[in-house]
């Protein structure tokens, strides 16, 4: 993609040349690099576009109860999958409930569990992870047994089979994905912390006499996050769809309420009558989940373009 | 920057307590197991150390060289606390190194310092300079907020740096001056050993001159023991007093410094010095692995002088002079054999049956 590409302050390849061929800094050890920690940092292009794209969205779900033009349940059966007019700007469905409405009612929904189960699966991962790595040994082992017995299964089986058990509810629907989910963000983390660990920094820490909660929290943990972040915007899309695929196969969220997965599902049938009903959904996924990736690009280019 | 002219450092100024050794490692070993390979049994351990004993009295700079692999970082590190031994003791200033606990470590922490090969790894690209330095204060504790920027600024001042660098990230900054800000860092703290673990080698030819010069000068106004590693020979010949060649894991020769390169006596320091002087015999091959260290004299399978008795018996520590250790069953003969000198002094005799035997057996003699 050619968003994430795009020239940056602190580009890797400075091939012979100074960077200021005209006025090098005084001084035999002058820097060799332009100066990179002062000034606003410059973002680039995919950052800015998924922060805009994903500010929107958010800003519209929460108006939504003073935004949406219709009560999502109120049904119209005289005005059964209409076409899109002034008063239903994207029609209405086989129940006469107006589209725009439920798509943004259903996307609280969606985005809501999404969201939580990311950030629970992300602390909680990230903290399994970071302590096998400085733990080692036994418990190191154990964990990363228990990921890879997690991993062989993809996380939308282990969902489904929870859910299946626990019943269908918002509480199981995120619990059943954490503990499908937190396994990528553990080995993540691990490796992370195991790389960061090795670095020599970590070992002036030491040698300095840092306590080792400092050398967690202010050198461990500072280094690993923006990875952990990139990974994490880069797995909430995946985790939208997971949602949307278990409310699309009747696990997630119950009727009345929708969201867009159970949308796409209730649209079905109506696919050739009613097209929009499946592609309005399937688009509020779609445009949300590259939003929050395309941060995940943009935290991910600006890293890797710091870090040289 | 430095003040102090590009010539030899002045010999030990009168240390503190002219006898009291500041670092007294006794028969140190440190293997690292390596992990279990497949089901087989039985775990190989790299043999980083092997019985070393060294003491460093206080005020002296103890050069050590040998090949990477040798177990000059281990040492170190050993020396520092940072990594528990398999054997041995270690103590710093009186205080054992093994002190894992909180307190102990940070009161190690205060008396022996470490100056890192890499500055640019041994910051944390994500502080700032100025965060880095005040964070080793802040950790201990030590002065308010407004003592720690004074104290922080006095110290980059002494490395001739100016507070403009506080706000700047390791990034924005050359190796030299990295160097330059990991020493001060490690001066914060007052210590009374330093130990410097190839401090030079990644930097430019241009900045290491300085840097050595840098080192010199803080080490007379601070009365600074050291350890100075390196593999280079010039660098430990510019500071140090005293000189440790170390080969897989263990001291080979220990000699003062002009001892040492006048009068070296085991096979591998002559082949070392004459890689630098680029004459005589030099050292071929790879050394051995660490973890199969060969039997015997552990130099043997690179040595021209190994005789059947190198490759079973594993020489002890000849002390030929006074201060003059060798690890070498045969010192008496090897300088006349390798460095191309009649009559050492040892006597003609051995020598010449040395450099026959030499000859004799590995077809390349003096």
């Amino acid at each position: 993609m050619s968003l994430a590409d795009t020239p940056h302050p602190a580009h890797p390849v400075r091939p012979g040349g100074p960077v200021h061929p005209g006025g090098p800094a005084p001084g035999a050890e002058a820097a060799p690099v332009a100066e990179r920690g002062t000034g606003p940092r410059r973002w680039p292009p995919s950052l800015l576009v998924g922060t805009f794209l994903t500010g929107a969205i958010l800003l519209v779900l929460l108006l939504t109860p003073w935004l949406a033009p219709h009560d999502p349940a109120a049904q119209d059966l005289a005005q059964r999958l209409a076409p899109p007019s002034g008063s239903h700007p994207l029609g209405t469905d086989q129940l006469g409930r107006d589209v725009l409405s439920r798509i943004m009612d259903g996307g609280r929904f969606s985005v809501s569990i999404a969201a939580i189960t990311l950030v629970i699966c992300a602390v909680s991962g990230t903290l399994i992870g970071m302590v096998a790595a400085r733990r080692g040994g036994a418990l190191d082992e154990f964990v990363m047994r228990v990921t890879d017995v997690l991993l062989a299964f993809p996380e939308i089986i282990v969902a489904m089979f929870l859910v299946a058990v626990l019943g269908a509810n918002y509480l199981t629907l995120i619990v059943a994905l954490v503990i499908g989910g937190w396994t990528p963000f553990a080995r993540l983390a691990r490796s992370l912390t195991l790389e960061i660990n090795a670095r020599d920094f970590i070992e002036a820490a030491r040698a300095l006499g840092c306590s080792r909660r400092f050398i967690v929290l202010r050198h461990v943990l500072p280094n690993a996050l923006s990875p952990l972040l990139a990974h994490a915007a880069l797995r909430f899309g995946h985790k939208l769809i997971t949602v949307g695929a278990l409310s699309f196969l009747g696990l997630g969220v119950q009727p009345p309420d929708a969201d867009w997965g159970s949308m796409l599902a209730d649209g079905q049938p109506y696919l050739t009558q009613a097209p929009g009903l499946v592609v309005h959904p399937g688009l509020a996924i779609f445009v949300t989940a590259l939003g929050v990736t395309l941060i995940g690009q943009g935290i991910d280019t600006r890293r890797k373009a710091k870090e040289l | 920057m430095s003040a102090a002219a590009p010539a030899t450092p002045d010999a030990p100024d009168a240390p503190d307590a002219p006898d009291a050794d500041m670092v007294v490692v006794e028969a140190a070993t440190k293997h690292f197991r390596l992990p279990r390979r497949g089901l087989r049994r039985r775990r190989e351990h790299v043999h980083s150390l092997d019985g070393v004993t060294i003491r460093v009295p206080a005020g002296q700079v103890l050069g050590l060289v040998g090949e990477s692999g040798s177990g000059k970082s281990t040492l170190a590190r050993v020396v520092l606390g940072l990594i528990p031994l398999t054997s041995g003791r270690v103590s710093v200033d009186g205080m054992d190194a093994a002190v894992r606990d909180g307190a102990g470590r940070r009161r190690l922490s205060r008396t022996a310092q470490l100056v890192f090969q890499d500055p640019h790894a041994a910051l944390d690209p994500r502080m700032t300079i100025g965060e880095s330095m005040h964070a080793v204060l802040a950790q201990h504790r030590i002065g308010t907020r407004e003592e720690r920027a004074g104290t922080v600024s006095a110290a980059l001042a002494e490395v001739g740096l100016d507070d403009g660098y506080l706000g700047r990230h390791p990034g924005a900054c050359s190796g030299g001056q990295l160097q330059r800000v990991v020493i001060a860092r490690a001066l914060l703290l007052g210590p009374k050993l330093l130990i410097c673990d190839e401090p030079t080698s990644a930097l430019d030819a241009s900045v290491q001159a300085r840097i050595l010069n840098l080192l010199g000068r803080l080490r007379r106004e601070h009365r600074l023991t050291m350890v100075m590693i390196s593999h280079d020979l010039r660098v430990v010949r510019f500071l140090g007093d005293r000189i440790a060649v170390m080969y897989l894991g263990e001291i080979v020769e220990l000699a003062d410094r002009d001892d040492l390169f006048d009068g070296a006596r085991h096979p591998y320091t002559l082949a070392l010095l004459a890689a630098a002087s680029g004459a005589g015999t030099e050292v071929t091959g790879e050394p051995p692995s660490p973890i199969h260290p060969p039997a015997g004299c552990r130099f043997h399978p690179r040595c021209p002088l190994a005789t059947d008795h190198c490759r079973t018996e594993p020489p002890p520590a000849h002390e030929v002079e006074r201060g003059h250790q060798v690890r070498c069953h045969r010192w008496s003969e090897s300088r006349a054999a390798l460095a191309g000198e009649a009559g050492a002094e040892a006597g003609d005799e051995a020598a010449e049956r040395a450099a026959e035997r030499a000859g004799k057996e590995n077809g390349r003699g003096a």
